[in-house]
């Protein structure tokens, strides 16, 4: 499968995850301003939300700033 | 008109008078006015930067009133900053998107519960509930509006704000994501 890392560590497992999550931020983010159907909207941004709760935990387990941004948006990925 | 002869021209002028009844009485939706439009919007943003302020008020007064412990009081620090950035960048989408000057922010008197809020637990739970609060207030927001640039702003928040739940949950030794969903209250 291209692009997948090696995992061998839990730090890389978790590093790998967070990463996926980042990504899905990013991908809700630019969606939401491309729907014109209002109760679609809002159903996006209550998954964003739960999404960067997950990077929130993730980044706890990683021993790191837990809410350290005060605009989440993502990273698209690279 | 009732005295000459129907013209083309005046059927489609009478058309297109009786359009939006004829609409509406087959169910049919009809594009809201500019006007409604932007109370819409305006209605939804208000309510965002109220929420946001309201939890910057309480934050702050939690945060000084000796109730938590260190942890949790670094906790609702970083949560009182993103509250004050909330309020600020959200009033500002109001004034730059729809020249109107954002509410101005409540008093600690009234915020209900606060004032009786006089444990560890309860200090954290009204916090959690006045979270919760801003993020239904910004999902309301996100329904009146489809203006790009207000949306990508509460996208931002609305994230930032689930972490803030998460970080909450966590000093309540709750669940820290308990629904696939976040739709606040």
């Amino acid at each position: 499968m291209a692009g997948f890392p090696t995992v061998t560590t839990t730090q890389d497992a978790l590093r790998f995850v967070l990463d996926i999550e980042n990504t899905q931020v990013s991908a809700y983010a630019d969606a939401l301003v491309t729907i014109f159907t209002p109760a679609l909207r809002v159903t996006v941004a209550s998954i964003l939300a739960v999404e960067a709760e997950h990077m929130s935990v993730i980044l706890g387990e990683l021993h790191q700033p837990q809410a350290s941004q005060s605009l989440v948006t993502g990273n698209a990925p690279t | 008109m009732a005295h000459g002869p129907m013209t083309r021209r005046h059927v489609l002028v009478a058309t297109a008078a009786l359009a939006p009844v004829l609409a509406a009485a087959k169910g049919t939706p009809v594009a809201p006015s500019l006007d409604v439009y932007k109370r819409e919007q305006l209605l939804g943003i208000s309510g965002a930067v109220a929420a946001e302020q309201t939890a910057m008020v309480a934050f702050e007064a939690i945060a000084n009133g000796g109730l938590l412990d260190p942890r949790a009081t670094a906790t609702m620090r970083i949560l009182l900053d993103h509250a004050t950035f909330h309020a600020s960048v959200l009033g500002e989408s109001l004034k730059s998107e729809l020249g109107e000057d954002p509410p101005l922010p409540p008093k600690r008197t009234q915020i209900q519960g606060l004032e009786s809020a006089r444990t560890r637990e309860a200090a954290l739970r009204l916090a959690l509930r006045l979270e919760q609060r801003a993020v239904g207030a910004h999902l309301a927001a996100v329904r009146r509006t489809n203006n790009a640039q207000v949306l990508k702003t509460i996208a931002g928040i609305v994230g930032s704000d689930g972490q803030s739940l998460v970080l909450l949950r966590q000093l309540l030794n709750e669940a820290s994501v308990p629904a696939a969903f976040e739709r606040g209250l």
